[in-house]
């Protein structure tokens, strides 16, 4: 194994969590993780190996600072935003469940959130998460059924984890 | 709008169960999407959308709670098959920067060495430059200046290194009738730092955060914060945990504490603070004495 090769082995995930939290697409994730590594070995005989990974995340975000300031589309956030920056409000029935469901792990929480709230589709997600379409539609469902559940609990007792009052200000229970 | 949120599919829900779906939906279809949540926190965006961002992200639980799910569930990593693909465009980038050097040498040597003319001017110029030389060497007696490879730089003392993970029996400080207390930080410590021994630095400082906010007196929390930082590229971050560090830190701590923060400074160019910090480390007989006088000596002679 080459120097430069085992130089990638070590730190191809580091780069890559890295990469994905700054952009959050898998797929423009690795190819920002394959560019930081070119140039790596581009200039590998002048880069001190001590100032490893800390280099290669410096041209990461670099990167990722490039893409999003090309991202002119979302030139109107911060503007739009402030016009309206109490949305959301403060906790409501059905997010204070999603919050405190025991039985929902971060998968199935991440599911529902990108799918209802987001809007992406189960491709969608799949790619983000790095799972397969069956998965993200059984994570779906799962997440579903616990919500299903919950409602249908509500003549005994309010949603799970669910305070009543809450519940009412939000028209989850009548 | 570009951030808003799209219209999903609806699943076979009860009228009121869809219809309070539906509301949530609509009170959260202002918050940004979720790569816009991940870049605000990580830095990345113009300062003028990352604010906007960071400020809903403070008050909007969903966005906080989708935001610590997706950090979790992308700290898995990379699978193998990710892995190798990336290489593969790695391997690809290299061949092709391979080809374009020995394809720049092969038009180099079409350009000058066929045209046998130029090939006589050349070996005509270098002999008469040579003749010269001779000439001014016999002259004046002295030796014709040699052209020597200059030595590489030596390697900075300033290297990043791993700082050792102190175990909490030595790195807590225990208190009469605290025992238990310190057994608990003790415990978290150890937790939070098992991704730093993993070099998952990025869940490390994710973990360090909120022990640092758990026992804001315990130096251990920030000074390995501080270190993730730098291994993160965050230099300035990493400063101001570094900071606190060495504020907090007992004495078996302090003399590390002070060369990560001088590092810091180093990093971002406040040589002088990164000198204030290492001249009183760099004493006859201390535990870190040979870096800390070899980090002074450095800063001097560089600049």
């Amino acid at each position: 194994m080459t120097d430069f090769e085992a130089i990638y082995r070590k730190n191809v995930n580091a780069v890559f969590r890295y990469a994905l939290r700054t952009v959050g697409n898998r797929s423009l994730a690795e190819d920002m993780t394959s560019e930081a590594f070119l140039e790596l070995y581009r200039k590998l005989d002048s880069i001190d190996s001590g100032r490893l990974p800390a280099w290669l995340f410096t041209v990461v975000k670099n990167r990722a600072v490039d893409h999003w300031r090309k991202q002119t589309v979302e030139q109107r956030y911060a503007q739009d935003f402030k016009m309206s920056p109490s949305v959301p409000g403060p906790k409501e029935g059905m997010e204070t469940w999603l919050l405190h469901e025991p039985a929902l792990k971060p998968i199935h929480r991440a599911c529902l959130v990108l799918h209802f709230v987001h809007g992406m589709t189960r491709t969608e997600i799949g790619q983000r998460l790095n799972l397969s379409e069956v998965k993200v539609k059984g994570h779906l469902q799962y997440a579903l059924r616990l919500l299903r559940k919950a409602w249908h609990a509500e003549t005994t007792g309010g949603l799970h984890g669910l305070d009543e009052p809450a519940a009412s200000r939000a028209g989850v229970l009548k | 709008m570009g951030w808003m949120s799209r219209r999903p599919a609806e699943p076979g829900f009860s009228n009121d169960l869809s219809r309070s779906v539906r509301e949530w939906r609509d009170k959260a279809s202002l918050c940004p999407r979720p790569e816009l949540l991940q870049a605000a926190q990580a830095g990345v965006l113009p300062p003028e959308q990352g604010q906007g961002i960071l400020e809903h992200l403070e008050s909007c639980e969903l966005c906080k709670s989708l935001l610590a799910d997706l950090e979790t569930l992308d700290n898995a990593g990379l699978d193998k098959a990710g892995a190798n693909r990336i290489w593969t465009q790695v391997q690809e980038g290299t061949a092709g920067a391979k080809r374009a050097r020995t394809g720049a040498l092969a038009a180099w040597r079409e350009f000058w060495l066929r045209p046998l003319p130029v090939a006589v001017a050349l070996a005509l110029v270098v002999a008469i430059i040579g003749v010269r030389l001779a000439r001014e060497f016999r002259k004046t007696g002295a030796p014709i200046a040699e052209s020597r490879p200059t030595a590489p730089a030596p390697p900075s003392v300033f290297r990043l290194e791993k700082a050792p993970v102190l175990l909490p029996g030595s790195a807590v400080i225990v208190w009469r009738g605290q025992v238990d207390a310190s057994r608990g930080q003790a415990k978290d410590l150890k937790q939070a730092l098992a991704p730093y021994e993993k070099e998952n630095y990025a869940e490390a400082a994710r973990r360090l955060v909120s022990l640092r906010e758990r026992y804001p007196h315990m130096a251990e929390a920030p000074f390995y914060l501080g270190i993730c930082q730098l291994f993160l590229a965050q230099d300035e971050a990493a400063t101001k945990s570094l900071k606190e560090a060495v504020n907090l830190a007992s004495p078996t701590l302090a003399d590390d504490a002070a060369w990560y923060l001088a590092l810091a400074d180093y990093r971002t160019g406040r040589l002088d603070l990164a000198m204030s910090l290492l001249e009183p480390v760099c004493r006859p007989g201390g535990d870190k004495s040979a870096r800390a006088c070899a980090g002074v000596k450095e800063i001097k002679a560089r600049y």
